[in-house]
């Protein structure tokens, strides 16, 4: 029997779809490349899941999971013709315990805290949030604004159901002893299919309150951000935004009035009111050393239209370009000023216009650089740009990538960033689980046969 | 409004997924195909342009929809192409409605009897009562019930049976949609225009008409109200929601004495999507389930819909109805 068949066989024909319809599922939030998946299929149950997989694997058919695709860099694009398998149908809430919720892979992250008790929260907050799926955080240790206080997704995952490249079931539990929890958030589905994951909730603090702040120089802005942690704050979000997500923002519908400057601080504390009263006073204290322009935002609602037009800095790029890149890479906070002057630099070399909104708080910076897709010319030179950036970031000592994962983005940075003998360790754990490179077999470790599918992959794994 | 008009629209598209969650057809199904993203996509590739007949055309996705993409032009583009039963002949001719009406109902008993469409005018009539095609036809009570509510508090009324043109777009037919508003016009006359159909209201306020919704109407009048209190919830219908008639349907509620408990989402799709539920759709009837286990969960007597084609949905899920029209006393 065809493949087609014996899927068919498993979740009913109208849940694998072939031919042209197929090519819906092409891509994620990754603009630069289309994969063309040989089927698709949707499996409505763990159960139907674990078969489907299990007959790819026995198949030998390469495949890719995935949630909303909603990748950024790429995860769950399919770069060798692989059949996809979608897990979005496994939406379901299993079980609410004390902190502690159990949901499938396909569920939105929203809808997570919105199963739970009025006072209890789900912490990682990716701004894709309202649609990025728990399987999706889980396979890119998504971070989010909370990040700075909550840790990224890993700090919630309190275990993980995998199914693994052998087609066997396993329980995968936080252990004080080789924890192999650490092993899957992150992998990107190279390693196993994620059919459950069990989280960790948080108590929705009793109160919030958000303070922004303007300042004329990056570096001011940047040892504001280091200062108010040296004085003993840990906000909840800390946030970044220079003077050119400031224009975009404010050309599009998540205006806020804020005026242009060089770099906008928005900063939430939480707590009880004693705690916020107390580190809102250092809080300002810091922005008034550095001559920052305070704002209070006199009530929620001016609270939220900021929040929002932080939120919409990405999309808001769309209202200059249709494409861009998102490039994600982390430096220690003391490392931000440097940081940023140097991007300044390579935006002006390369003639690009680079805007940088992002996570302060824990150094995870967004420089967006948007081109125009049907201008070869203009994504080339946005290419170039991006992988100077992490260049940059990297011979600072950060990392290229905070929390969009490596994907298909960040591939050519592997090799920048970890030494030989690390990548041959990555490649030994791989193969230990998935000896036939069968699930997402072009991501995060590649064979040979996964040479760039296209001149612009070509350009963007090159690095060098 | 052209196909370069709407493949601009398509190209704004990020591709960045957060109109999924908004769809009721992709809530449903969990399937790519059956979300704005998908659908958007194919319109770019020119493929598989038959993901557009799955649509219930309630435009959610454009709140959604951080880049501002305006899905609508994209949808009546490629639904023409796609689209085989093309209604709105139907319901420019109220005969025709009639009829048609009368031989579904035999196997649909929760539809109304079809009556013929009032007519009504007083002399001097300053301000235009628009019942709208299904509302004429099968709720011709509505419309007496609003002529009569002008003549108490001192209004000269000319009921204009006309079609607003939206079961036109919702077949890609523009042409025909911008006729129908354009005979409209020609009739009214550069009056006020009172609609009783919310999503009609919408169609008309879209193409520049001086159009209300009734209880905008009120509302914004300033006119008197009076009638039954009862504990309600309040559906938003699709169109209606993008220029936020809701929140005068819940001025005039709470005028009337009447308790709205809202339900989870209240501009959740009813389901009908235009005349899906007609056809006995699966999606469609997937997404009116979930609306229908909503407004249950809320525990009130009766659904405020001020849009014909969902009540009618409602009506054929055992649910109870009403315009706000129905709460007022004479």
């Amino acid at each position: 029997m065809s493949l087609l068949r014996e899927l068919q066989e498993i979740v009913g024909k109208e849940w694998v779809i072939s031919g042209e319809a197929a090519t819906l599922y092409s891509h994620d939030a990754f603009l630069l490349h289309k994969g063309s998946p040989s089927l698709v299929v949707l499996p409505g149950s763990e159960e139907e899941a674990i078969r489907v997989v299990r007959l790819l694997l026995k198949r030998k058919e390469r495949f890719i999971v995935r949630g909303s695709g909603t990748s950024l860099s790429g995860a769950s694009t399919p770069l060798v013709d692989e059949v996809v398998v979608s897990l979005a149908r496994l939406n379901r809430v299993h079980s609410v315990e004390g902190f502690e919720v159990e949901v499938g892979p396909g569920i939105a992250n929203f809808s997570v805290s919105k199963s739970l008790p009025t006072h209890l929260f789900y912490a990682p907050d990716p701004s894709s949030y309202q649609v990025s799926s728990i399987g999706g955080n889980v396979s890119h240790d998504s971070g989010g604004i909370r990040v700075v206080k909550y840790g990224p997704t890993y700090n919630s995952v309190l275990g993980l159901r995998v199914l693994l490249p052998d087609g066997s079931v396993e329980e995968i539990r936080t252990s004080p002893l080789l924890n192999h929890k650490s092993i899957f958030v992150g992998a990107e589905g190279t390693l196993g299919v994620i059919l459950r994951a069990r989280l960790r909730t948080f108590r929705r603090p009793e109160t919030t309150k958000t303070l922004a702040a303007l300042f004329d120089s990056l570096e001011k802005a940047s040892r504001a951000i280091v200062e108010i942690f040296n004085r003993g704050v840990n906000p909840s979000g800390l946030e970044l935004m220079d003077r050119y997500s400031i224009r975009a923002v404010e050309r599009s519908r998540f205006r806020a009035g804020i005026p242009e400057t060089e770099a906008l601080l928005l900063i939430e504390l939480e707590g009880i009111p004693e705690e916020i009263r107390r580190d809102e006073r250092v809080v300002i204290q810091v922005l008034e050393e550095l001559e920052a322009e305070v704002i209070v935002p006199k009530d929620k609602e001016e609270e939220s239209r900021l929040w929002a037009a932080r939120r919409g800095a990405f999309p808001a790029m769309a209202y200059i370009f249709p494409a861009y890149i998102t490039l994600d890479c982390n430096v220690l906070r003391r490392d931000l000023s440097e940081a940023l002057l140097k991007i300044r630099e390579i935006a002006r070399k390369h003639g690009v216009y680079i805007a940088n909104v992002f996570h302060a708080g824990d150094g995870n910076l967004h420089p967006l650089i948007p081109f125009d897709p049907n201008s070869k010319e203009s994504m080339e030179r946005a290419i170039a740009a991006g992988v100077e950036v992490e260049k940059v970031v990297i011979e600072l000592g950060g990392v290229p990538s905070g929390e969009h994962g490596i994907g298909i983005e960040k591939v050519g940075f592997m090799r920048r960033y970890y030494t030989e003998d690390e990548l041959k360790v990555f490649r030994r754990i791989k193969e230990a689980f998935d000896p036939d490179y069968l699930m997402n077999p072009c991501k995060l470790v590649q064979r040979e046969d996964c040479r760039p599918a296209s001149e612009v992959l070509t350009k963007l794994w090159e690095a060098d | 409004m052209t196909l370069e008009e709407a493949e601009k629209e398509a190209l704004k598209c990020v591709h960045c997924g957060f109109c999924l969650e908004s769809c009721p057809t992709y809530n449903v199904t969990r399937n790519e195909l059956f979300s704005p993203r998908g659908r958007i996509l194919a319109f770019r590739e020119g493929k598989s342009l038959e993901v557009f007949a799955s649509c219930l055309f309630c435009r959610r996705c454009e709140l959604a929809c951080p880049s501002g993409v305006n899905y609508s032009k994209i949808y009546v583009e490629a639904i023409r192409r796609v689209r085989k039963l093309d209604v709105s002949s139907v319901v420019e001719s109220p005969k025709l409605l009639s009829l048609t009406l009368r031989a579904l109902r035999r196997s649909r008993p929760y539809l109304p009897e079809p009556r013929e469409p009032l007519t009504h005018k007083d002399e001097g009539a300053e301000v235009v009562i628009f019942p709208g095609c299904i509302t004429s036809v099968l709720f011709r009570g509505l419309v007496e019930k609003a002529v009569k509510y002008f003549r108490a508090v001192g209004i000269k009324t000319e009921v204009v049976n006309g079609c607003c043109g939206l079961a036109h777009l919702h077949s890609g037919n523009e042409e025909g949609a911008r006729k129908a508003v354009e005979k409209l016009k020609e009739r009214v006359k550069g009056r006020p225009i009172v609609g009783l159909s919310s999503n009609c209201v919408a169609r008309l306020k879209e193409e520049g008409l001086e159009a209300y919704d009734f209880a905008e109407f009120v509302v914004k009048r300033g006119l008197p109200v009076k009638g039954k209190a009862e504990l309600v919830t309040v559906h938003d219908s699709c169109h209606a929601s993008h220029f936020g008639l809701g929140k005068y349907t819940r001025e005039v509620l709470r005028m009337l004495g009447a308790k709205v408990v809202e339900m989870e989402e209240p501009n959740y799709e009813c389901g009908a999507g235009g005349y899906s539920f007609i056809l006995n759709d699966d999606v469609s009837e997937a997404v009116s389930e979930v609306k229908k286990n909503m407004i249950a969960k809320t525990g009130a007597e009766a659904v405020i819909s001020t849009n014909p084609v969902c009540t009618l949905n409602f009506l054929r899920k055992g649910l109870r109805a009403l315009h706000v029209l129905d709460l007022m006393e004479a």
